[in-house]
């Protein structure tokens, strides 16, 4: 994985460095699953960085499965809670048949619920 | 072709083995062999009566001894030649929408022969004079489905075909499946243009990047570039639904893939992405969701149309915003692109359809469901769309 680090800043292209066709939930659904992106991706970054930002443009689209596992799934895994990913995260797009995707993101995260331990 | 006993036709042994001419009291002092053929007299004369029956069904042909071919969907669909091999002889109009139930239980007939591993000889392709792309792509996967459970390859007599035909299916990749060479003739100059299907496991890991190919020679052969996140996220949760749900039960007859074709029609401007796989069927898999899984005892009672209809309005109606839904609600938003679009979900038994007229606040939609005799054998998506 290679991202760019400036100043505790932490970009990820998802095109680029992750796949330009995102596709399905969890990690038996493909190798591109909103579930890896989650866990290999976002979770390291946000861990380790204090702002990620993340580019959604130049992908086919986005499946809703794999935007509700990759984000929504931060909450309800547990990994942080809707209002620290607030301060921490920033979805970055400049097509604007793309802005759907960034209001679809922030909403996934603002109803996920922590599950159950 | 069956025979009496021969001893029935001796006049001694018909009086006395004769059901009409014996009371009861009688026949119980009957020596047992002479009873025993008696016996045999009536269930030979009930099997013979049963035979004339199913030969009726199979049009007249002597009586073909693997008869699970024959039901009431199919009867009729399955010839016999005179050395007792079987072909399906496929109607002049394949077409899910104007002609569903011939269309349905032709390949109703075909998925049989690899359920009950019944060697077809042929498929004969000469009477279609039109076939839909949703149709050709169902097609297909049951042409597949065959090669694959039963082996060899079904044969086809292409001289005979259509010529529109035989190109549009030429270029779906239908000759690739029958395994037949293709044409050397130039291609007839037709309005429209089908894509070579593509076809891939469940949960395949490249999934996302047949999808992308397909987006790709759309824009060819139409010339215009297409809304790819739309298409992409009806055929990403296409995609991944099928994964999910679709094979969960899967059997031994099972093959767990799914077909994805497009077609081009030039002169209307129309594009339609047809996806379809063999699995369960939304009206079975849909109680399993957590929300039906309260109301499964009512909702076994529902026809399957209202099935999908209800398991699309879920999709739209889970989340507050009305702009996007999840899950199958997703699929609608390729047909809502346009102008002019609309979404078909043909599954078992059912369909639902979509149209969309206008873009954005401006938009009507209107929906309609059918149900039908005969069971489409899984789930078959269609966007159609105005460029």
């Amino acid at each position: 994985m290679v991202s760019a680090t400036l100043n505790n800043l932490h970009h990820i292209k998802i095109a680029t460095e992750f796949s330009d066709t995102p596709l399905g939930r969890y990690l038996t659904d493909s190798n591109v699953s909103g579930e890896r992106f989650r866990d290999e991706f976002l979770v390291p970054a946000l861990r380790a960085e204090q702002q990620v930002v993340v580019d959604i443009d130049d992908t086919e689209g986005y499946g809703s499965s794999f935007l509700d596992e990759a984000f929504g799934g931060l909450v309800r895994k547990g990994y942080f809670t809707a209002a620290a990913l607030h301060e921490k995260l920033t979805i970055e797009c400049t097509d604007p048949d793309f802005s759907i995707y960034e209001r679809l993101i922030w909403r996934y995260i603002d109803e996920a619920r922590r599950q159950a331990a | 072709m069956f025979r009496l006993a021969d001893s029935y036709h001796e006049p001694h042994v018909r009086d006395m083995v004769h059901p009409g001419r014996l009371t009861n009291a009688e026949a119980e002092k009957l020596p047992w062999r002479i009873a025993r053929r008696r016996w045999l007299i009536r269930r030979d004369k009930k099997n013979l009566r049963r035979r004339q029956r199913i030969d009726v069904r199979c049009a007249g042909q002597p009586y073909c001894e693997k008869s699970s071919l024959v039901d009431s969907h199919t009867a009729g669909h399955v010839q016999i030649t005179a050395d007792h091999k079987r072909i399906v002889v496929l109607p002049k109009n394949l077409d899910f929408d104007d002609n569903y139930e011939e269309t349905a239980s032709h390949f109703r007939a075909l998925r049989l022969a690899a359920q009950s591993g019944i060697r077809l000889k042929r498929l004969r392709f000469d009477k279609i004079r039109y076939i839909s792309p949703s149709a050709a792509l169902v097609l297909a996967s049951e042409v597949d489905r065959w090669n694959q459970k039963i082996g060899g390859t079904l044969k086809a007599a292409v001289e005979t075909w259509d010529e529109n035909v035989k190109c549009l299916l030429c270029q779906m990749g239908y000759f690739t499946l029958l395994n037949i060479p293709q044409p050397t003739s130039p291609p007839a100059r037709l309005k429209t243009t089908f894509l070579p299907f593509k076809r891939e496991r469940i949960r395949a890991p490249d999934s996302g990047k047949r999808a992308k190919e397909l987006r790709q020679e759309i824009e060819r052969i139409t010339g215009i570039k297409i809304k790819r996140n739309s298409l992409f996220e009806g055929l990403s949760e296409a995609i991944t639904n099928v994964g999910h749900h679709a094979y969960k039960d899967a059997t031994s007859f099972t093959v767990p893939q799914w077909w994805l074709s497009a077609s081009y029609d030039a002169s209307e401007r129309r594009l339609c992405v047809t996806f379809y796989d063999q699995g369960a069927g939304i009206p079975k898999t849909l109680p399993a969701s957590h929300i039906f899984s309260r109301i499964a005892d009512y909702f076994e009672w529902w026809a399957d149309s209202r099935k999908i209809r209800a398991a699309m309005e879920v999709g739209r109606t889970s989340t507050e915003l009305t702009e996007r839904g999840k899950g199958l609600g997703n699929l609608l938003e390729f047909a809502k692109a346009y102008p002019e679009g609309s979404l078909s979900i043909y599954s078992l038994k059912g369909m639902y359809r979509m149209n969309s007229s206008g873009v954005g606040d401006g938009a009507v939609e209107t929906t309609e469901c059918r149900d039908y005799q005969t069971s489409i054998g899984g789930t078959l998506i269609e966007w159609s769309v105005r460029l």
